[in-house]
């Protein structure tokens, strides 16, 4: 029921700068998934956000109030704890009274809300056990649900579900999507599962060593990565990228590499004019084309390993001094790989990735 | 390969047994030595009339009854039971109270947290000198401030109703420190991230009082009040040297009672029959005190125990 904006942000631990300049704002009450590799200050963003930890420098809003100077308490927010944090003292059930007594809520409402909580986590049967009695995910849940029964202005939910099953994973992210959708209630979402990224998100923030590399939809982040680092980070099989020179041939550009030579889209010949340097191309494991027959504008590669997933299939091609990945559909296929096969491989050239080799950046 | 198990192994039990045993062998002479035979002595003592330079003549319980008759013994009963529950009373509370101004985070604590600590390194002897100092009618710096801020100058080790007092605070003095320091320790213990979840969750003062702070500090406090009921139970030194018992038999407790019986009236009879009613209200207090202070329900994998 806020609009979030940090500004400026900066945290240092001693010496170490853990949060640089971090500034990014979350629309009131959408749902922003923040994800990162492990310590890369997530975890830090939403304590200052909560007021735990008091930034070197850099603003907080909540609403377009400055909030760096209002106590924890009074900022409103409920946290789970990616350390959960429950009180070992109390029972499960007793754990999620102890938030709603400074809510003065009716005995009716506070009985409802604990019913709806008690539903929603499966947590029937183990409401009357303390924390060291649970499982990892069972204490997961009672975290997650100390932070639910609250209607605050704000959630913060650190990894909340990644000590369960893929089953409850799956359902819980929808209920939680499902109750801060309907509350709508501004959420600040840190999960590592790229694919519960994907189906919560309103808006992506993807960090690296304390810095915001990308602020997007989930869509625009896959797909138009700005820079080096969020394209290899987002993504399973992570992107596959080719160190290539950038090579004018007959009025044409052309990007070459040992393995192989690639001749872009229009719009991108004139980019590439422009700059005329050497670049990183990406492709993603599935904008790639593989066939057993020569084709145009195709380069020979060997498959060496095969993975099959689900009703996907991996492939690891080595080609003249590159390795990369390829994912398939098994029935978009038109044949049957197989390990030492040699095949033709294309990539799709509206679904290529270029990045300037210096700075790392996007540039089409 | 089975038979030879079945010979070799009992047999290598049977040695680790007496390997065992072994082990355990100076344990139970030194308890014997030290402990066990000093307290049957001691028993056996108790039922003798026993005043040094005569011929101990068995009387069995005939201290204990001659005690129990005695006005002076129950005085001192009382005068001891008073010193110790005033002491630990105010002891806790002040030592609570100081604990949590000196876990603040404030700079400059870590000082004062140093200096709380130096009554409790003094003997108790020098303790107990350093007050009579203080405390004293003519020449005391007590009377000498209380005169300045004007008021009455008081006789604090004369007046029967004072001089209670005067080793009520010695003893204060002296020990509230330890209260700090075990609550301080439970305080430290409690993990800072869930003060934090209480802050975010809101709580007032009073149920993060209740709720994250007491359950930590429930056996740092049982053991607080344990050391010192014990110990003011048995205390000897602070009267002894500040005020001598007096006056009359005002400021008299049982160990001091004692030691007059055994060192002025060399009554080793009496003496030892009144170190043993000592031990035995001792027991029977802590053993009130763990009932009251146990928590009444059991949160099952403690994760202290401290085998009490
Ligand atoms: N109290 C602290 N003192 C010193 N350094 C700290 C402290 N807390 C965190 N750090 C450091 O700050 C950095 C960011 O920590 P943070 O907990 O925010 O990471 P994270 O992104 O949440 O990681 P993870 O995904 O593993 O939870 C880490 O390098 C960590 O070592
Ligand atoms: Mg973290």
């Amino acid at each position: 029921m806020a609009e979030i904006r940090l500004e400026g942000i900066q945290v240092r631990y001693g010496k170490r700068v853990v949060l640089k300049e971090v500034s990014f704002s979350v629309p009131n009450g959408s749902l922003c998934v923040i994800t990162g590799p492990s310590g890369c200050g997530k975890t830090t963003v939403l304590r200052v956000v909560a007021g735990l930890t008091h930034p070197e420098r850099g603003e907080v809003y909540f609403d377009g109030q400055r909030m760096i100077h209002v106590p924890p308490s009074e900022r409103d927010v409920a946290m789970c704890f990616q350390s959960f944090a429950l009180y070992p003292h109390m029972t499960v059930e007793e754990n999620w009274l102890f938030p709603l007594y400074a809510e003065k809520l009716s005995p009716e409402e506070t009985k409802a809300r604990l019913t709806e909580i008690t539903t929603l986590l499966h947590m029937e049967p183990l409401l009357y056990r303390y924390p060291k009695q649970l499982s990892g995910g069972q204490q997961q849940r009672v975290a997650l649900g100390r932070a639910l029964v609250r209607r605050p202005q704000l959630y913060l939910l650190d990894e909340p579900l990644g000590n369960l099953d893929a089953k409850l994973r799956v359902e819980m992210r929808a209920e939680i999507r499902k109750i801060q959708e309907t509350r709508h209630i501004t959420t600040l979402y840190v999960t590592h599962d790229q694919t519960e990224a994907q189906a919560v998100a309103d808006q992506m923030v993807v960090m690296d060593f304390g810095e915001v590399k990308q602020v997007g939809t989930p869509e625009e982040v896959y797909e138009k990565p700005r820079n080096l680092f969020v394209a290899g980070f987002i993504g399973t099989p992570r992107m596959n990228f080719f160190p290539v020179s950038v090579e004018e041939e007959g009025g044409k550009i052309f990007l070459r590499h040992s393995a192989f030579t690639f001749l872009p889209l229009p719009q991108e010949q004139a980019l590439l004019r422009e700059r005329k340097r050497e670049c990183i191309l990406g492709v993603r494991p599935e904008n790639v084309f593989l066939s057993p027959i020569p084709q145009e504008e195709a380069f020979p590669a060997n498959i060496e390993v095969i993975e099959p997933q689900s009703n996907e299939l991996i492939l690891s091609l080595r080609g003249e001094g590159i390795v990369f990945k390829v994912r398939y559909q098994r029935n978009e296929l038109s044949f049957r790989p197989e390990g030492g096969e040699k095949v033709w491989v294309q990539f799709e050239k509206e679904a290529i990735h270029l990045f300037d080799r210096k700075s790392e950046e996007r540039f089409n | 390969m089975r038979e030879l198990n079945q010979i070799l192994v009992p047999k290598r039990r049977s040695q680790e047994r007496w390997f065992r045993f072994l082990l355990f062998v100076p344990t139970m002479v030194f308890l014997v030595l030290m402990v066990i035979f000093p307290l049957v002595y001691s028993v056996n003592i108790s039922l003798y009339d026993y005043v040094r330079g005569r011929e101990p003549r068995f009387i069995g319980l005939g201290n204990y009854l001659q005690l129990f008759q005695s006005e002076q013994f129950w005085l001192v009963t009382w005068i001891t039971l008073r010193i110790t529950l005033t002491c630990v009373a105010i002891e806790m509370g002040l030592g609570l109270l100081l604990g949590f101004a000196l876990s603040q985070r404030i700079p400059g604590m870590g000082f004062f947290r140093l200096i709380i600590f130096l009554p409790m390194m003094l003997a108790p002897l020098v303790a107990g000198l350093f007050w009579r100092l203080l405390l004293d009618q003519t020449f005391g710096l007590v009377n000498f401030f209380l005169e300045r801020i004007g008021l009455q100058p008081v006789e604090w080790l004369t007046n029967p109703r004072f001089a209670i007092w005067g080793i009520i605070l010695t003893d204060v003095w002296q020990w509230t420190p330890f209260v700090v320091l075990l609550t301080l320790a439970g305080l430290g213990t409690i993990p800072p991230e869930l003060q934090e979840a209480a802050t975010l969750d809101r709580a007032h003062p009073w149920m993060r009082f209740k709720h994250i702070y007491l359950p930590y500090l429930r056996m740092p406090i049982m053991l607080a009040v344990l050391f010192r009921s014990i110990d003011t139970l048995k205390m000897f030194d602070v009267p002894y040297i500040l005020t001598g018992g007096g006056p009359g038999d005002l400021t008299t407790t049982l160990s001091l009672l004692g030691y007059r019986n055994l060192f002025a009236f060399f009554k080793v009879g009496v003496a030892s029959a009144i170190s043993w009613f000592v031990v035995i209200i001792v027991n029977v207090l802590v053993n009130i005190l763990l009932k009251i202070l146990s928590p009444k329900r059991k949160i099952p994998t403690e994760t202290v125990d401290t085998g009490l």
